[in-house]
This record gives C-alpha cells, structure tokens and sequence, in this order.
C-alpha cells in the first residue's frame, strides 16, 4: 500500500525532468521520467546547469546505504530537452531496475528501425538544407530559429550517416551519449538495468514494477494512423525544392538561358517572383515542424494510477495519440481522475487538447505542472490561453489545490499552496494528495 | 436602352471588378487544334497506345504558349534558366499535330501544359454551357525543384515541381530518374481544375468546414480522372482488360500514377475505387486531411457511375451473350469492346458534365458535401429529367452509404433533394427584360467561338439591377437587411444558363451569387474566418425565381429554423477551428509577427502547403492487391 505520493520538478530551464517517490510499507520507490534541457533554468541571476542537476538527483536518489537507486527511468522520446542530462558519467553508479523507452527505441524491432532511419534522414537533408538556405542569406529570423531549434532538438538522429558528426559531436550538438546511457549504461552497463519498449496495448495491461502501483501505457501506439504521425514527410526531397543546392546535383539538362533572378524574367510578376524564392524557405520551415512532431509522436505517454488517484505524464505527445485515448472509454475514464498533470510539451497548445483541458469530468484535477522557461522568439510556449484555461479549472477549488505551477516562476515560499515546496532554487516538489 | 440606373447607383455595392484580358479574335479557319500529349504520364507513355492526340478549340497563340486563358512562362527557378517557348502555331508543329511526345525536351512539356489546361477549360465550358471568363494564368511547367504541384490564387499561377524519383523504391522508374509533374496529364488536369473551380466560387478557399478544401482536392480528381475516358484507344483496352468491369484497380481510374510510384509509396497518389469491400460511413466523420477526405467525394462519384454504366450496358451483355449474360472466356469480340467503350465513354462525359454543371447550384460560401449532393441532384434533373440510368439514385446511394447526408432535408427521395424552389408569391420577380438583355450579350458570342463578347458596360447595369433585387428580398434569401457601410449585400457573381428542355426547347435561366460580410470585429474563435451569409439564385428567363441555396447568419428577421441552421454553421466553424488546432504542430513555433493567430485557419490550408504535405511512403508491406467488386 502506498502511503505518500511525492513528484519533484528540476529546475532544467526548457525540458523536462520529474522524480517521482512513491513512500511503500518496506521501502521508498523511486521513478525517473526523462532528464533534459535545451535552455538553461535561472535560479534567480544565477543559471542552473544541467550537469547540477544531475548531480542533484543522483543526490537524492541515494539510500542509507549509500547507493543511489531508482527503481524505474522512463524516457518518454529522444529529443534534447528530454535525454540531455543523462550523457553524464555520473550515472554509471546508479542503480536502475528497469530502463522503460517507446517502441521505436526498439533495436530489434524493425518498423522502429525503419521509423528512426527515416527521421535521421530527414534530419539529416533538414540540417543540408539549412546550411544551404543560410549560405544564401534568405532566412528571417523566425525561420532560422525553428530550423535551428529542431536541429539542435534532433542532430542525433542524423548520427548513423552523417559526415560531420564528429565535429557535431564535439560542439555537443547530439543525443548519442545520453541515448547510449539509456540503452547501455547506469550501473551494470548492459546486463545492468532491464531495457524495456513500450507501447500502447489494448485492452490496457498495466505495468506494475512498484507494488501498488498501476502504470497505464496511454502511446506511443503502432496504430497505423499514430505510426503515419511519426514518419516525417517522405524522404528529403520533401526539402529540395531550393534553388541553387539542388539534390538533382547538377541542373536540369535543357538549354536556356540564365535568369538568376526571376524577377527579371518576362511574364513573371514581381508576386510571383516572390513566391519562387518563398516557397523553399517555407518548406523549409514545415520541414522542420514535421520533424518535430514525428520525434514527439513516439513519447511515451503514462498514466500513473495510485488508488483513485492518476499522476499524467503525457511526454509531448501531440494529436493523433491524444485523440487515440480520449476516444477510448476506458483510458479516457482514467484520465479523468488525473490529479497531477505533467502539462504536454512545455505547454503548447497542440499538446494539451482542449477536448481534455475543458472535460467537466475533470474535477480531481490538482496540480497542472508546466516545466518551462522562454525560449528564444518562440512567444506560444507556453501557450497563455491554455494557461489561463487551466487557471480557471482550479477557480473554484478552494485553498486545497496547487493550480498551475511553472517551473520558471516557482510561487515563493509564503505563498506556496499546501503540499508545494521550492526546494533550494533546484526543484520543486509536490506532495500529491492520495486516498 | 433602359433609362440610367441612378437609383441604384447609391445602392450598388461595387464587387471586385471582373478584369478580363484583352483578346483578339482570329480569322484562321480552324476549328480545333490537334496536340499530343501522354495520355496519363511518361511513365505509361513509354507505349506507344499512351502517347495520344487530344483535340483543343483552336485559338491564335503566341510562342509560350500564350492564348485567351493560359500563359505557359518556362522558367525554371530551380536551375535559373528561361526555356525558349514553343510556337504552335508555327506552320510544321501546326501540320504535324504539334511536337512528339520527349521527356527531354521542354517545348514539348509547353505543349503539353498547354494542351491538357486547355482540355479542361474545354470540359468545363461544355458542362457549364457556356464561356468562362476568366483571368489570364501563368503556368509554370518548371517551377521548382520538389513533389508538388500547385495553383497558387494570389498569383494567378500554376507551378509544377520536378524532383528525381525514389533512389530505393522508384516503382517502375529509374531510381534517381528526374520525374516531371508537368507531364502527368493528371496533375496538370487537377490543378487547372483548382484554378477553374476557384474561379467560379472564390469562397471556397476559406476553410468554414472540412467538407470545402476536400471539395476543391475531391472535385479536382474527378475532373481529372473522368478525363481519363475520353480516350478511346485507353479506354478500349480497359475495357478489354476488365472484361467490361470499369470498377476493377487500374490505371483508368487512378490519378497520377508515376508521381505515386516514384515517391516510393508502391502505388498511384490518390485512385477512384475504395480500398475496402464496402465503403466505411465513420471515414467521413474522422477523415481530416483535405485530399483524403476529398477521395470519398471520388469514390461516391464513381461508385455511382460504374452503377449507371453496368445499367447501360446490361443489355449489350445479354446481346453479346445470346440472353445470359455472362461473357464466355477469352478475349471480348472487338465489336462488344468498341460497344462498352462508347457507353462508358458517354456514361463519364454525362457524369462529369453534371459534376461541373452542379457548381451552378452550389451556395457561394461554406459548401458541404452534402450540399452537394443536392446540387448534383438539381442539376441533373434539370438537365436529365427521365434519368434511365437511375444515375441520381446512384449518388444518393453511393453518398449515403460513406455516411454523406445532406443537412435539413425531408427524405433522401427526389423532390426532397432538389434544392427548394423559392416561396415566389413572397418574392418579387425579377425584370425579365434585363435578363432578356443579359441573354441577348451572351448569345452574341455563340456566333463566334473564338471570341467573347464582353458585357462591358452593360455589366454595371446588370449587377445593380441584381442587386437591388437582393434588397428588396433579403429575407427569402437569409441574408440580412442590406446596409451599405456595415453589412452590405455584394454581388459576387452572375451568368447565364443555357440548356436544352425535355421538349426539347431552348431554356434561358441565369444564376446569381450573393454574400454579405458584416462589418464586424473578427471573432478570435474563428481565427481570421469571416462570418459570411451568402446565397445562390437561379432565375428562370422570365425572371421568377426558381431555386434559392443559401448559408444563412442568425438575424431576427429569419424563423426558428433558419436560425437553427445559422447557429450551427458558426458552431461548426469554431469546432472546425478547434480540431485545426490541435492537429497543428506548426503553430507553436511561429511568433505572431511570422504566422498570426488571426489569420492561422487560411495559412495553414493555403493549397501550395496542403499539397506539400502530402506523403506516402510504403512501409515494408507491399500493399495488398485487390480483386473484388462488380458494378
């Protein structure tokens, strides 16, 4: 029987990073999920480093006995601001029972396989592309920051054929090291912890590697719809609509004559000479959002059941694996009794679907934990609307609850609702309410 | 002469003016112009049966080619180059029936362009029964180096892509073989299809609901697939390879094969028969993506013609079969072969005539498909009274059956569908005498197919006499009360209609499209939609008014259930909004300044970006062949 239930949020800055402590009769459990960031978090003026952090969690993830322990690291998808962390040594002494990845992790399985070599591919022509565009001066500024947002998010992915990666390796510009921790290291290396990938079943057979605890495997699915969400656009000519760096290697073979710019051509209006040099930028930049979105689809999305209690961890899983489960009676019975909501994706709109956010059933909600900071000109995470709609679900709950709680802007102390500590500018934890 | 309109003139709410090119008629003394083409793409044309001959009206054109409608610029912004353009009027192309087919040589890919645009013009104009007049369209047959293709309204312009075939998996290409999309008749078919559609209802790239895109992306195949069987050598040999059975997988009835295959996805990009035994009602109801929901119009739409075509030709088998009806192995005589060709031939060009002709009874803003299923029907019945091959039934079916009802109808019989007939004893007629003048301009074309008479002046006139007629029956029309400043009633649209009458007597209507746009704050809800009434009217010649569709806005003039159906609409909107955002994974990353809020819902669904994100790609299971289903 479990008798306390207490979450602690690390202060990452842009990513996520959540210990969970589940107090049991004969000892405390202890689960990981993801440990990264893209954006250091602030302590006040000072930066919180990642590597800090680490340390901080092997800290309080020791026992008496002096051996730091955790029994379950779930990582919900391989992208920077969720696995950064764990390129530290340090995790070497750490004993992990069981290491739990997404299906597509799966080195045996060979869609997984085929899902991640299409997306290195794609991130590879992605990160070609863009040299090639910003070579040519023809990016904005919004367009260059998304591109070089999702590269820097991604570069691992490109490892397995990249001619660069060591030099992208050195500029500490890919997951590798922080995926061989998962897949390899803590301590035993890789007859150490059991790696485990995980999908959406169905009918729901939970995991239960803590006594008394159910954990319900909501995504990612190898529903067929759910994979196409993960495939990003066919191959790279998707990207190779540029002029200039053509995959053709060389012009089409027709005689003309040379026009280099196309407004000068007769016939062509200056809009639609416009629109010839728009268009490969903006294929670029959809480019570069489709490939975000099919790294996020593969999150691992849990529901954590405590008794009546359910803990949400949703990863960034987008659309198609939200609507998979509110479409489902029986998880979405489930995921009503959320009472602390792991906010999706930083807080981006796409994340968190209203359907769920606004459902009257929703009423144990407790805590809505947004793990965030402001990243770069990406001014909609968090989103404030959604935000503001997850205020107004605590509106009228009276003193009891926790609310919306932002990792970057951790309530100070004398205000702080019951059952929420701001622990040393490093974490904040939450003293989850369970029957 | 009627005397000045100058109490309409305070009245008259100036639409966007109709800009028409300046076209110079031409003495030469052909009627059409013969031109080769691939029949479906290189791909397939590398027999000789798929390189074909179509026959377009002849018109005078400058080297480009440069004709009324189509401006071919062969700039290439993938290379930088300027392609020298082709002059079919030169008298060797003339004479040999223009340039051989060459996948190396871009005159020919002009020629090509040129002449598949201009088939579709053709088919338009014959369903509509008369000239569009239309704004001139750039068409770049090498726009850019990618897998797309696309009309892109605020330019005018058609831009095909080129890119090379999948390295891996480039179904019957080389891999690494550059795939041209100028060259597939049935890409260049579906995007003139677009710019003619748009054309005719411009509203209809304002994503109100998920039915409007899908009916553009849906209408767009049709147009381009039934093209498919007004080729006789093509068609004769389906029709033997099917043993008559049209419906069965295969190159006639599946749209741009080569693009397909040589993205890797081990099949044409869209095909007009279902992939399942019976069609899925709940794929309307959770298909999103514009083409994909598109593809149930398709299927219903064929669905309903290889019904009517089997109806046809019951009686040629039983013929050929001395009374059994069923075919004896082997080959079919070519006598029996040549029969069904002909009648599916004539089959496809009455289905797709009603197809088109049915935009003429489509409300002007925020179409269903259910909507128009009852256009379909209104037209062919106008067109088709007797209707022998039970062609309308075969819609209501077929549309039924993928779970397609029309909203606000009694019953799925007949006299139910028919868009109503206007309550006219409320109504005020319309002055005949105006119409009759309308007729009498474009009449004067007829005389000469080369050269569009203008209305000119007399357009002015036209449109303020409609539009007063508006004023004055706002309400019968669910429009609101005319105000010139704030809610203003536009005219966006007039023509007129020419048929045949089942006594055979030459009936004169003309149809009229409304909408009215308050001036309003926009609701951030609907995210740059506008809230929009609007409402299509067909007169007949002696000005009554025969049908009336509309898309009401709520307004206290309007009964109950008028406000019902306008309450829903904005509902449906917002829901529609709603299910765009979550769907969009887009949207987070791009500061206001780069993609605003206001303005998402037409950015996301602008036609060059929804036919960019198109992606098929096989996974390792090669997709399962089918060899069910019988007309």
């Amino acid at each position: 029987m479990i008798t306390s239930v207490l979450v602690s949020m690390y202060n990452v800055g842009f990513g996520d990073c959540f210990l969970l402590r589940f107090a049991g009769p004969d000892r405390e459990h202890k689960m990981l999920i993801d440990c990264g960031s893209i954006k250091k978090g602030k302590d006040g003026d000072t930066d919180v480093e990642i590597d800090e952090v680490v340390d901080r969690i092997i800290e309080d993830v020791r026992d008496d006995d002096d051996v730091a322990r955790i029994d379950v690291v779930a990582m919900t998808h391989r992208h920077k601001d969720h696995v950064s962390g764990f390129s530290k040594d340090a995790w070497d002494e750490v004993e992990v029972d069981e290491v739990w990845m997404p299906w597509t992790e799966d080195p045996d399985d060979p869609e997984a396989q085929r899902l991640l070599n299409e997306m290195s591919s794609f991130a590879l022509a992605l990160h070609e592309e863009y040299k090639a565009l910003a070579a040519r001066g023809n990016l904005n500024a919004a367009e260059s920051s998304l591109i070089e947002h999702v590269l820097e998010n991604t570069l691992d992915l490109s490892m397995r054929t990249h001619d660069d990666l060591a030099q992208l390796d050195a500029m500490g510009l890919t997951n590798e090291s922080a995926m061989a921790t998962l897949h390899r290291g803590f301590a035993g290396g890789s007859q150490g912890p059991t790696r485990r990938f995980l999908k959406r079943s169905r009918p729901s057979r939970p995991r239960r590697p803590i006594p008394g605890v159910d954990i319900h495997v909501l995504a990612p699915s190898d529903d067929e719809s759910v994979i196409a969400d993960m495939d990003p656009p066919a191959t790279e000519s998707f990207l190779r609509i540029a002029t200039g760096t053509s995959e053709l290697g060389e012009t089409l073979p027709f005689a003309g004559e040379a026009f280099p710019n196309p407004a000068d051509v007769p016939g062509i209006s200056p809009a639609l000479a416009e629109l010839l040099v728009r268009i490969s930028n903006g294929s670029a930049m959809l480019a570069a959002a489709a490939l975000e979105k099919a790294v996020n689809n593969t999150s691992l999305f849990l529901a954590i059941e405590v008794g009546e209690a359910v803990l949400l961890f949703p990863g960034d899983s987008q659309w198609g694996s939200w609507k998979l489960n509110l479409d489902d009676p029986q998880r979405l019975d489930l995921m009503r009794r959320t009472r602390f909501y792991k906010v999706g994706h930083h807080g981006s709109h796409n994340a968190n679907p209203r359907t769920f956010i606004e459902d009257e059933h929703l009423t144990d909600l407790w805590c809505a934990a947004t793990s965030v900071t402001p990243h770069g000109r990406f001014t909609k995470i968090p989103e404030p609307d959604l935000l503001a709609e997850l205020a107004a679900r605590f509106a009228d709950a009276g003193d009891g609850v926790a609310g919306v709680v932002r990792s970057d802007e951790p309530p100070p102390a004398a205000t702080s609702p019951g059952g929420v500590v701001v622990v040393d500018g490093m974490r904040i934890d939450f003293e989850v309410p369970i029957d | 002469m009627r005397p000045a309109a100058s109490k309409f003139q305070q009245s008259y709410t100036p639409t966007e003016p109709v800009k028409r090119g300046k076209f110079k008629g031409d003495d030469t003394a052909y009627a059409v112009r013969r031109l080769k083409v691939y029949a479906f793409d290189p791909q397939l044309g590398r027999r000789r049966r798929h390189r074909i001959s179509i026959e377009v009206p002849y018109e005078k054109l400058e080297p480009g080619p440069v004709g009324r409608i189509i401006e071919v610029v062969d700039y290439d912004a993938g290379s930088l180059k300027l392609y020298e353009p082709v002059d079919l009027d030169r008298k060797d192309i003339l004479a040999g029936g223009g340039l051989e087919p060459r996948v190396d040589d871009p005159q020919f890919h002009q020629q090509m362009v040129y002449g598949i645009t201009m088939k579709v013009v053709s088919n338009f104009e014959r369903a509509l029964g008369r000239a569009l007049r239309i704004d001139k369209l750039t068409v770049l047959p090498h726009a850019f180096e990618g897998r797309n293709a696309f009309f892109h309204p605020g330019t005018d312009s058609l831009c095909f892509g080129y890119f090379k075939a999948d390295p891996v998996d480039p179904g019957e290409n080389m891999p690494g073989q550059i795939v041209f999309s100028c060259l597939s008749s049935d890409i260049v078919a579906h995007e003139m299809s677009h710019a003619l559609i748009h054309r005719l209802r411009k509203f209809y790239l304002e994503p109100t609901n998920p039915d409007v895109l899908a009916f553009h992306e849906g209408l767009a195949d049709i147009v381009a697939i039934f093209q498919h069987f007004s080729f006789p050598g093509v068609l004769r040999d389906a029709v033997q390879e099917s043993r008559g059975d049209l419906s069965q997988p295969g190159k006639l009835i599946e749209l741009a094969r080569q693009f397909g295959h040589a993205t890797g996805s081990g099949e044409a990009l869209r095909a007009a028969h279902d992939e399942e035994e019976r069609p899925d009602p709940r794929m309307y109801t959770e298909t999103f993506e514009p083409h994909d929901r598109g593809s149930i119009l398709v299927r219903a739409v064929f669905d309903a013609f290889f019904a009517s075509y089997g109806a046809r030709v019951e009686d040629l088998v039983r013929l050929a079969t001395g009374g059994s009806g069923n075919l004896a192995e082997g080959s079919l005589h070519p006598d029996l072969v040549n029969r069904l060709a002909d009648e599916a031939a004539g089959t496809a060009q009455r289905v797709l005539d009603v197809c088109v002709r049915a935009i003429d009874y489509l409300p002007p803003i925020d179409i269903t498909f259910g909507d128009y299923l009852r256009a379909l029907v209104t037209a062919d019945s106008e067109l088709n009274p007797e209707d022998p091959l039970d062609l309308r039934a075969n819609l209501v079916d077929s549309f039924v059956a993928r779970g397609v009802y029309p909203v606000g109808v009694l019953s799925l019989n007949e006299e139910s569908l028919l868009w109503s007939a206007a309550p006219s004893e409320e109504m005020t007629d319309f002055d005949s005498s105006i119409l009759s003048d309308l007729f009498a301009h474009e009449a004067r074309s007829w005389g000469s197919r080369r050269e569009l008479v203008k209305y000119g002046d007399r357009y002015g006139d036209f449109a303020i006499a409609f539009h007063q007629w508006a004023v004055d029956n706002w309400r019968h029309l669910g429009l609101q009360e005319h105000d010139r400043d704030n809610n203003p009633i536009a005219v966006s649209g007039f023509h007129s209609m020419f048929r045949v009458g089942s006594d055979g007597q030459l009936l004169t209507e003309a149809g009229v499209q409304y909408t009215q746009t308050p001036k309003t704050d926009l609701d951030p809800r609907l995210a740059g939609l506008q809230k929009r009434a609007g409402a299509t009217v067909v007169f007949s010649g002696d000005g009554t008014p025969r049908y009336v569709i509309s898309k009401p806005l709520p307004d206290e003039a309007h009964d109950a259930a008028t406000n019902r159906q306008a309450e829903k609409r904005i509902a449906d909107m917002r829901a529609f909004v709603h299910a765009s955002d979550e769907r969009d994974s887009y949207q987070p990353w791009i500061d206001d300044a780069e993609y605003t809020h206001a303005d998402r819902m037409l950015r996301r669904f602008e036609l060059a970006s929804i036919h960019q994100s198109i992606r098929r790609r096989r996974s390792h299971d090669a997709p399962s062949s089918r060899t069910d289903s019988a007309t």
